[in-house]
C-alpha cells in the first residue's frame, strides 16, 4: 500500500483556524442558538485587531453569562443587568484595555436599562454586544421587555396584549436620542450575507473604541429555537420575516462623538495651590485647639451650610440651647 | 499639605483625604446625606490626583463600578449612607463571592425607610449580617473619631487587599458632620503598590483569568464556599480590634461604639465624679466583633453589670449578650438615632443599674437569690 497522494497535514496551507480568542471549549447552547456565531465574531474582530491580549470582557447575567469558556480573553462576571456599569468601572480604571460588554435582551433591555441608558449618556469607551433573542433564555422562556406583540412566551402564554404588557423596545432607537451615543447599529446571523455585515459592525465597533470615539453598540437578532418552539431553521425564517420588520436592521446611528467630557483634562493645577491653603485644609491654631480643649464639637448642618458649635458636657446640656440664634455662618 | 501637619477637616472631607493618601484612585458615588461631602470632595481631587471618578445613576451602579475598576487591581471605593447601602447590597454580595477587594463607606442615618438625615447606628444588622444574600461576611471598622477614621481607612485598604474582601467604614451622620483635627502620616503611592495575580488586566503572556460568582456544579460551589468560610474563620482570629477605658474597679461596663461610645465615655467620666464604677469596652470591629475580649473583660475584672449604649433600638447588644454567655446581666440604653442621647441621659441609666448592684462590701448575688 502507498499513502495517498497529496501533502501531508504538517505541510497542507491553512485554509481557516480557530481565532487565537477562541477557547476551543464545548459549547452549552441549545441546538441553533445564535451565540455560538455571536461569540466567534466577537473572537474573529479581536484577533483581527490585535487586541486579544489587552481585552477585558463582562458578561452579565443570561444564557451567555458562560462566555468567559468560550473566549481566551479575561472576563469579569458581574450582576444581573450590571455590566455597562462594571465595564465603566475596568476602561476608567485602565483605558488602555479594551473593554467589551456581551449581554442579552433581559440583561440589558429590562433589569440593566438604567446602566445601559447612562454608560450611552456618558459616552462610555466601551463595545456593547447586544443580543437580542425577544424571549428570557436562562430562566425558560418568559417574556422578554423586547417579546413582540403576540408573541407567545411563558409568561404571556395568549401572547403578548400591549394593553396589559406594554410595547417591545427598541433599544438602538431608543439609545440613538442620546449625543453620547456614537454608534448603534442592528444586525443578524440569519444567513451569510447578513452575518458578513454584523462582523463589519463588531469590527467597526471595537475600532471606535481603539479610536477614542465613545460608546458603540451592535444589537443582534439572534434566534432561540427552544423558547420559542420552532426548528432552528424556521426560527431564522422568523428572524427575516417578522423580527426584522420590527426591529430593523441597518446602522441607526454612525456620528462623530458630540460630548467626550472624560477626555476633556483638568484645567490647571494652579487652582490646587490656592484650594489647598484655604478649604481643603485648615491647619489647627491655638484658638481652634482651646475650643476644643473645652470638649466641645463642631457640626456642620448638611451640606456645608453653616456650622454651630454644640456642647456635648453633660452639665450643661439643654435641648433647648440649640435655637437658631446659635448658629453661625 | 505637608504629611504631619494637624490640620482640622470635615469627618467626610478627612476620610476622602484619607482614601486619597491610601492610594485609592478610582471613586464612585451617588450623592446622599450625610455623606454627600466625600463624594464632592473626590470630585474635587480624584482627578488632580490621577485617578478616575464617576457620580453614577445610582449607587447599584455605583457599587459595580466599583467591582470593575477593583477588578483590575486598582484601590477603588464608594460611599453612601444607609438606603444607598441598601441598594449596594446584591453587588456587595458578588464582590464577597469573587473575593473582590474595595472599601464601602457608610455614612448611617437614621431608618426604616427614608427615615431621616440625621445620625444613626440602626445598620449594625445589615453591615454585620445582612449586607446581601448568601453566606458572606466583610470586615466591619467603627470609628470614634475622625483620627480614627483616617487611619482606619488606611487599613480599610490593607485589609481588603490581604484578604481579598470587601471592608466596609461603619461610621454616622455625627462622624462624617462633625469638624476634628487629624494628622495623616503618609502617602501611599499607588505605582508602589503590585498587581494582584488574579486581577483582568488582559492576558498577555499568561492564562486568560476570570473574576466571578457563578459555580453551577454544586460540589466546585461548595468547595468555594468552603474556602470563604475558612478565610472569615482567619479573619476572626487575627483580626479583631477594641479598646477599654477606665477598667480598674469597674463595676459596671459600658459598651459602645463610633459616636455613642464619644456619649458614653463622657457618661463615664460624670459617673466617676460620683463615685460609680463604670468602664468603657469599645469595640472597633464589630465583623469580627470581639467576643473573646469583652467576655474575659467581664469575667477578669468581675463585671457584675453591662450597659449596651447606641443610636438604635438595641443591635449590637445582641452581640454583647453572646460574648457574655449570661455570665453578667446585659442592659440596653438607646435613642432610635436622629436624636443623640446627652451624657446625662446615659448617666441616668447607669444611675439606674448602679441601683440594682449589691452594696460594696455584700457577697456578690448567687444564682436563686430574688
Amino acid at each position: 500500500m502507498t499513502a495517498p497522494a497529496g501533502p501531508s497535514l504538517q505541510t497542507a496551507p491553512v485554509v481557516v483556524q480557530h481565532p487565537g480568542s477562541w477557547a476551543c471549549a464545548t459549547t452549552h447552547y441549545c441546538p441553533g442558538c445564535g451565540h455560538g456565531l455571536i461569540h466567534r465574531l466577537v473572537a474573529n474582530a479581536l484577533d483581527e485587531l490585535g487586541v486579544r491580549e489587552r481585552t477585558v470582557g463582562v458578561a452579565g447575567v443570561g444564557c451567555a453569562i458562560l462566555i468567559y469558556n468560550y473566549l481566551d480573553v479575561d472576563f469579569q462576571e458581574v450582576p444581573h443587568g450590571r455590566a455597562p456599569a462594571a465595564a465603566t468601572g475596568v476602561k476608567r480604571a485602565r483605558p488602555d484595555l479594551v473593554v467589551f460588554t456581551y449581554q442579552g435582551d433581559g440583561d440589558l433591555a429590562a433589569i440593566g436599562t438604567a446602566e445601559i441608558v447612562h454608560a450611552a449618556a456618558r459616552s462610555e469607551n466601551i463595545t456593547v454586544i447586544y443580543v437580542n433573542n425577544c424571549v428570557y433564555g436562562m430562566t425558560g422562556g418568559q417574556m422578554a421587555p423586547t417579546t413582540l406583540v403576540g408573541q407567545r412566551s411563558e409568561t404571556s402564554p395568549e401572547g403578548r396584549d400591549p394593553t396589559t404588557q406594554g410595547h417591545p423596545i427598541r433599544v438602538a432607537e431608543m439609545l440613538a436620542t442620546l449625543d453620547g451615543a456614537v454608534y448603534l447599529e442592528r444586525v443578524s446571523v440569519t444567513h451569510p450575507e447578513n452575518i458578513k455585515v454584523a462582523y463589519r459592525a463588531v469590527r467597526k465597533a471595537f475600532t471606535y473604541q481603539l479610536e477614542g470615539k465613545g460608546f458603540s453598540l451592535v444589537e443582534f437578532l439572534s434566534p432561540c429555537p427552544t423558547n420559542w418552539g420552532m426548528k432552528p431553521v424556521d426560527a431564522m425564517r422568523w428572524i427575516d420575516e417578522t423580527v426584522s420588520a420590527y426591529y430593523p436592521l441597518g446602522v441607526i446611528k454612525d456620528r462623530e462623538p458630540v460630548h467626550l467630557a472624560h477626555l476633556v483634562q483638568q484645567p490647571p493645577t494652579a487652582f490646587r495651590e490656592d484650594y489647598m491653603h484655604g478649604f481643603r485644609y485648615e491647619t489647627v491654631t491655638q484658638a481652634t485647639e482651646d475650643e476644643l480643649g473645652r470638649r466641645t464639637r463642631r457640626v456642620h448642618p448638611f451640606g456645608r451650610r453653616g456650622g454651630r458649635w454644640v456642647s456635648v458636657d453633660g452639665e450643661e446640656y439643654r435641648p433647648s440651647d440649640h435655637d437658631d440664634a446659635e448658629d453661625e455662618d | 499639605m505637608p504629611l504631619g501637619e494637624r490640620v482640622l477637616m470635615k469627618g467626610n472631607e478627612a476620610l476622602a483625604e484619607a482614601a486619597l493618601k491610601a492610594g485609592c484612585r478610582a471613586y464612585f458615588g451617588y450623592p446622599i446625606t450625610p455623606a454627600s461631602e466625600i463624594t464632592s470632595y473626590m470630585a474635587r481631587w480624584m482627578q488632580v490626583e490621577g485617578g478616575t471618578f464617576v457620580q453614577p445613576e445610582s449607587e447599584v451602579a455605583a457599587i459595580n463600578m466599583v467591582f470593575g475598576a477593583a477588578g483590575t487591581g486598582m484601590r477603588a471605593m464608594t460611599a453612601s449612607s444607609s438606603p444607598g447601602i441598601s441598594l449596594m447590597s446584591e453587588g456587595v454580595s458578588f464582590l464577597a463571592a469573587a473575593e473582590v477587594p474595595c472599601l464601602i463607606v457608610n455614612i448611617m442615618r437614621v431608618g426604616p425607610g427614608l427615615g431621616g438625615i440625621q445620625p444613626s447606628q440602626s445598620d449594625y444588622f445589615q453591615a454585620t449580617r445582612g449586607l446581601g444574600h448568601g453566606d458572606f461576611r466583610v470586615i466591619v471598622l467603627v470609628p470614634a473619631n475622625l483620627q480614627e477614621m483616617v487611619d482606619l481607612t488606611f487599613d480599610a485598604f490593607s485589609l481588603a487587599e490581604a484578604y481579598r474582601i470587601p471592608v466596609l467604614l461603619l461610621a454616622d451622620g455625627v462622624l462624617g458632620q462633625m469638624m476634628e483635627p487629624v494628622t495623616f502620616t503618609r502617602a501611599i503611592d499607588p505605582a508602589s503598590l503590585q498587581e494582584p495575580e488574579w486581577a483582568t488586566t488582559g492576558a498577555s503572556g499568561r492564562p486568560k483569568r476570570v473574576v466571578k460568582s457563578l459555580y453551577l456544579d454544586p460540589a466546585e460551589l461548595e468547595e468555594h464556599n468552603r474556602s470563604l468560610q475558612e478565610k472569615y474563620r482567619r479573619i476572626e482570629q487575627a483580626e479583631v480590634r477594641w479598646k477599654t477605658y477606665a477598667l480598674e474597679g469597674a463595676r459596671i461596663l459600658l459598651v459602645a461604639y463610633g459616636t455613642s461610645a464619644r456619649v458614653a465615655y463622657h457618661a463615664m467620666e460624670l459617673a466617676e465624679e460620683r463615685d460609680i464604677p463604670v468602664g468603657l469596652f469599645r469595640p472597633i470591629t464589630v465583623y469580627p466583633y470581639p467576643y473573646d475580649a469583652l467576655r474575659e473583660v467581664v469575667q477578669q475584672r468581675g463585671i457584675e453589670h453591662i450597659l449596651v449604649v447606641e443610636l438604635s433600638a438595641g443591635q449590637m447588644v445582641e452581640d454583647v449578650r453572646l460574648a457574655v454567655e449570661g455570665r453578667c446581666p446585659v442592659s440596653f440604653f438607646g435613642r432610635s438615632g436622629g436624636t443623640i442621647p446627652a451624657p446625662l441621659e446615659v448617666l441616668e441609666a447607669i444611675r439606674n443599674v448602679a441601683e440594682e448592684l449589691p452594696a460594696t462590701g455584700a457577697a456578690p448575688r448567687k444564682g436563686g437569690a430574688s
